[in-house]
């Protein structure tokens, strides 16, 4: 196997939070819980934040759906093309949370990118100075590989991250915080124990929950995108947290 | 994966949120591929993480503007001018949302909140009433929606007397010291309380309520007040004349028109069941009930019926006290209900009990919908005008319910007028749940003292009348002796201050 970028840490089971750390009841949480049979719009806003002008001029919501129970976001061609979902609240304290999905990578498509990602980022951060931590599965311009990557931008700088090399991915994408440290793991359907990708020294801030699907990195202003991608979502459970903090509306 | 790569991703997930701190140039306008609504979202993220908020409500109307269709917008500026106090305008922006079809229950409750300060309360009603279909357990949409029940709720509630009867708002009434007052209050909001002439009454889950209060001679004004749950009150009033009523002499009671005086007719409901259909046979139930009729066509019952064995069916136990008996019963009558049969006790899963008699047809594994249940045979008190109902049950229970209270305090004058003037419901049965009814002598032990009592031995002051109360007294001590404790009687009123009276058989 090869490895791009560096070898994940080793296989372990998180801890998740205990009862005693004055968590949220599982009756109250629950009702965040969401196995996408349909749009909570009491839940989640749409994602779909533009970078460029020439992304503005030729862009195109994935489409949205839910079938048999599972979110598919797939992209449009010939356009910039993403879609996606952000809570319509924020974590505070401690939390463990985490999302299904599955993407097959279109291996050498060129004129685009792959990028399937989970994020939490501080709700009260400064415009470019939030600390952000994610879970990537990406796939460059025209390439064959796809890999699994956790990064952290933590007080103004990147932390680099592990990475693995991933053909596809089915399994479940986890972020964990106790403290100030986030935790982000991993786990592929059909194995039991989680994998630690990294732990990040952080913040304790309140923090939002958002994922997305998307044909193009951040500063390509050209695309041809002749294929669209898809991946599903699905499960997305706060397994505990110390508080949920509601928006107004 | 060369640095290049690395660089270009790692730009390229912050898209999801850290793209909207970036200082976009994204223009709306020029000839593009893009719809509306395809950008409408960006302008909105913008807006979600804007500096401030006159920043973030001119992204929002932008959205607005791209995509007229896009709700979020219409709720987060909505909210922006609510918390300004421009509050038509927060209105408009609410509405336009809750026209476009949002499922936001808090947008409903904020919409409902603005309405229900602006007096509309119709229509804040509408929204709360939306909000809480939404998300029921919503407490911010809970507490308003009392809030604006309470305002739209300004009545009352509905008083129906159903005794005494009143014609033009007077009844002239000859009565001696007491009355009885029942009747029914019914709000949607719930009853709270009844009461009448400031004194609280006795209230069921339906609103059925009783009294018994004190009449002058003369003109005496009732007032019943009912309040609903949301504290709004009605009140209704009535006149009652008491007449002076000249009283026979009552120590001790032997003729017939003392106990004219006392009660209007007798009827009793006899049930005796020896030959159950499923459930095993008894000896002497028959033969009591038969002693029961004979006994008390002796002591003034005039109306009696007889239901033995294969008659004795739930359908036409049902049909004798909840169909013919309230087409003959008069207010001033009594009605005594006699069973011998088998009873049974169910645990309820909540941890209370509930009792029943079983008919000759009742099945032996599911009695709660074959045979009658205690409830039922209790509610036939307000389906009948009579003052006094006493239920013997020769048979074992427990759950009944009963009150233990005594009624009025035996040493006042013209004890009996008073306490056959007052409304009473009794009950006595055979022995407790899981108690072994005994049999003696061809009649089950309780009943044969039972007769006892109702031929004078209970009659412990010697007025020739065994009250319901002394018949109790009786009866628990000496059916528990006689059984060597495996049978203790029970004995309580379920309703009511009055006694019944059981007059002793002439030359006894």
């Amino acid at each position: 196997m090869v490895f791009c970028g560096a070898v994940l840490s080793c296989v372990t089971d998180k801890a998740p939070l205990q009862q005693n750390e004055n968590i949220v009841p599982q009756s109250e949480i629950a009702y965040y819980n969401d196995s996408f049979d349909k749009m909570r719009e009491d839940l989640w806003d749409r994602a779909g934040y533009l970078h460029k002008e020439e992304q503005m001029q030729n862009f195109k919501q994935a489409d949205m759906r839910f079938d048999n129970g599972k979110l598919i976001i797939r992209t449009k061609t010939g356009s910039f093309s993403k879609g996606g979902l952000g809570a319509k609240y924020a974590l505070r304290g401690d939390f463990d949370i985490q999302l299904d999905c599955r993407i097959d990578f279109l291996k050498g498509a060129s004129g685009m990118e792959q990028l399937l990602y989970i994020l939490v980022i501080d709700k009260s951060g400064e415009i470019g100075k939030a600390n952000t931590v994610l879970i990537n599965l990406t796939m460059g311009d025209g390439l064959h590989q796809g890999w699994l990557k956790s990064r952290g931008f933590i007080n103004g700088s990147w932390e680099n991250s592990s990475a693995k090399n991933m053909e596809n991915f089915d399994g479940a994408l986890r972020i964990l915080r106790k403290g100030k440290e986030i935790s982000t793991l991993y786990k592929k359907k059909g194995v039991s124990a989680w994998s630690t990708m990294h732990t990040f020294r952080a913040t304790d801030k309140d923090m939002m929950f958002g994922f997305q699907l998307s044909n193009y990195f951040v500063n390509r202003t050209v695309i041809r995108a002749k294929h669209s991608i898809s991946a599903e979502f699905d499960n997305f459970r706060i397994n505990a947290v110390q508080e949920i903090i509601e928006e107004e509306i | 994966m060369d640095k290049k790569e690395k660089g270009l991703m790692f730009i390229a997930i912050l898209c999801f949120f850290l793209q909207v701190f970036a200082s976009g140039t994204a223009s709306s306008e020029g000839v593009d591929s893009s719809s509306g609504c395809d950008k409408a979202r960006h302008f909105f993220w913008k807006g979600r993480f804007a500096d401030n908020k006159d920043q973030a409500r001119r992204h929002f109307k932008k959205a607005i503007e791209l995509c007229p269709g896009y709700i979020r917008p219409y709720e987060l500026v909505g909210n922006f001018y609510r918390k300004e106090n421009q509050t038509d305008t927060a209105i408009t922006y609410f509405k336009k949302a809750s026209e476009l079809g949002t499922t936001n229950y808090k947008l409903y409750y904020l919409l409902a909140s603005l309405l229900f300060e602006k007096g509309n309360l119709d229509e804040a009603d509408w929204n709360i009433k939306r909000s809480l279909s939404i998300r029921a357990d919503y407490p911010k949409a809970i507490g308003l929606n009392r809030e604006i029940e309470k305002a739209i709720d300004k009545e009352g509630p509905r008083i129906v007397l159903y005794e005494p009867a009143t014609r033009r708002g007077m009844k002239i009434l000859k009565t001696y010291e007491n009355l009885t007052v029942r009747g029914i209050a019914t709000d949607k909001s719930g009853i709270a309380w009844v009461k009448v002439n400031q004194l609280e009454t006795s209230l069921d889950e339906y609103g059925n309520f009783l009294k018994d209060i004190p009449i002058q001679l003369g003109i005496n004004t009732i007032r019943v007040e009912a309040a609903d749950s949301l504290g709004n009150r009605a009140h209704i009033s009535i006149d009652v004349e008491g007449e002076k009523y000249a009283l026979p002499p009552l120590s001790p009671v032997e003729t017939t028109s003392q106990r004219e005086s006392l009660y209007g007719k007798s009827y009793a409901v006899i049930i005796g069941i020896n030959d159950y259909e499923k459930w095993p046979g008894l000896e002497f139930a028959v033969a009591d009930a038969n002693a029961i009729k004979n006994t008390l066509q002796k002591t003034g019952f005039d109306d009696i019926t007889l239901i033995m064995d294969k008659e004795a069916t739930q359908r036409r136990i049902l049909t004798e006290l909840f169909h013919r008996l309230p087409e003959k019963v008069g207010r001033n009558d009594r009605v005594l209900f006699y069973f011998a049969g088998h009873g049974q006790t169910e645990n309820l899963p909540g941890g209370g009990k509930k009792g029943y008699i079983i008919p000759v047809d009742a099945e032996t594994d599911s009695y709660a919908s074959t045979a009658v249940s205690m409830e039922q045979i209790r509610s036939l008190s307000s389906r009948i005008a009579a003052k006094h109902i006493f239920y013997v049950m020769d048979c074992c229970y427990s759950g009944l319910g009963l009150n233990r209270s005594v009624g009025v305090w035996r040493g006042i004058n013209d004890y009996l007028n008073k306490v056959s003037s007052m409304r009473v419901v009794q009950i006595i049965t055979a022995g407790g749940q899981g108690e072994q009814v005994q049999e003696r002598e061809g009649h089950g032990l309780f009943t044969s003292y039972f007769l006892k009592a109702i031929q004078g031995e209970a009659d412990l002051d010697k007025d020739k009348v065994v009250t319901g109360t002394e018949l109790g007294a009786y009866l628990r001590p000496t059916v528990s002796n006689a059984s060597r404790q495996a049978q203790t009687p029970l004995f309580g009123r379920l309703e009511g201050e009055g006694e019944f009276l059981f007059f002793v058989e002439p030359n006894r």
